[in-house]
């Protein structure tokens, strides 16, 4: 008992030192979601191409990932490919919020490289964007199954970001 | 004293150019103002990690600005704006973290360290008493 209480600073201190250093590793630019294994919004929002009004019902085809993308967004071209990719993937759907931007533009811009998405929906003023709580783009969700937000990745979606993260909600 | 009005008037644009911000948005009371601009300090910004939304001029403290603007218009209390922006972004929104289970070796972790070296440094005290009784 003695003996524990003299040395209780100083194993107090290296339990101290050996969280920080672990805290320190852990990466806090990505934000966890605190959607995760809630339901995805509602909304009414027109489609890009300006052919209807769309709703949450209208996300229908599970397990579906939505990517928040614009014209203005570099990283969106990065990733941009791997959507095409998983465009011909018929395990998952791809739909797409456009994010802030100039509609014409990004549809230039789709007509110019290809679109990897089912639709995009229009959101200008990032108003799905806030309830969705995305802070920039691209971010891409993945909704299960089950119809509830399941992956929550900010940055460009790449293939090895897909094995780690999304893969084990798709069949 | 020449010097001295050019300070002035220098000091006045600052300020001028400072409020100038918040005047955009317009509220039906000066206490609405107050609150749009206590909250727009208490919140973050997400993008930028160590602003706050008053502090920063990134698009999505702008959007963040505008929401809370618009939800003061609605009457919605300060707490209420809160957590409608705590369900969106996490606890990470607000500067002062709330109380709950992830939080709470926050709150309580400073008093348990206090509690401890209290104890221990009571002990040792108790201790050299009694050696030193001893001999």
């Amino acid at each position: 008992m003695n003996n524990f209480i003299t040395k209780l600073p100083l194993v107090v201190f290296v339990i101290l030192v050996a969280s920080l250093f672990i805290f320190l590793k852990n990466d806090n630019q990505e934000l966890n979601s605190v959607l995760i294994d809630k339901e995805f919004p509602e909304f009414n929002l027109s489609s890009l191409d300006k052919s209807k009004v769309l709703t949450k019902n209208d996300l229908e085809e599970l397990p579906f990932i939505i990517n928040i993308w614009a014209t203005w967004c570099i990283t969106c071209r990065v990733e941009h490919p791997f959507l095409m990719e998983l465009k011909n993937n018929p395990d998952i759907t791809v739909y797409g919020i456009n994010y802030k931007d100039d509609r014409r533009e990004a549809l230039n811009l789709l007509d110019r490289t290809g679109n990897p998405f089912k639709f995009s929906i229009f959101d200008p003023e990032g108003r799905l964007a806030i309830d969705l709580g995305v802070y920039g783009a691209p971010e891409t969700f993945l909704i299960g199954k089950d119809g509830l937000i399941k992956v929550r990745h900010t940055g460009a979606l790449t293939p090895e970001v897909w094995e780690e993260k999304f893969t084990e909600y798709i069949d | 004293m020449k010097k001295l009005i050019f300070f002035l008037l220098v000091f006045i644009f600052n300020s001028l150019s400072c409020e100038e911000g918040n005047d955009l948005y317009s509220f039906n009371n000066d206490i609405d103002y107050e609150r749009f601009n206590s909250l727009n300090k208490e919140l973050r910004c997400p993008k930028c990690q160590s602003s706050s939304l008053d502090g920063s001029n990134s698009p999505i403290s702008k959007d963040l600005k505008n929401q809370v603007h618009k939800l003061i218009l609605e009457g919605k209390t300060d707490d209420e704006i809160k957590s409608y922006l705590i369900a969106r972004y996490g606890d990470y929104i607000v500067y002062e973290p709330r109380f709950n289970s992830t939080t709470l070796v926050l709150w309580v972790g400073p008093f348990i360290f206090l509690f401890i070296v209290l104890f221990a440094a009571f002990y040792l005290n108790m201790r050299k008493r009694k050696d030193a009784e001893v001999k």
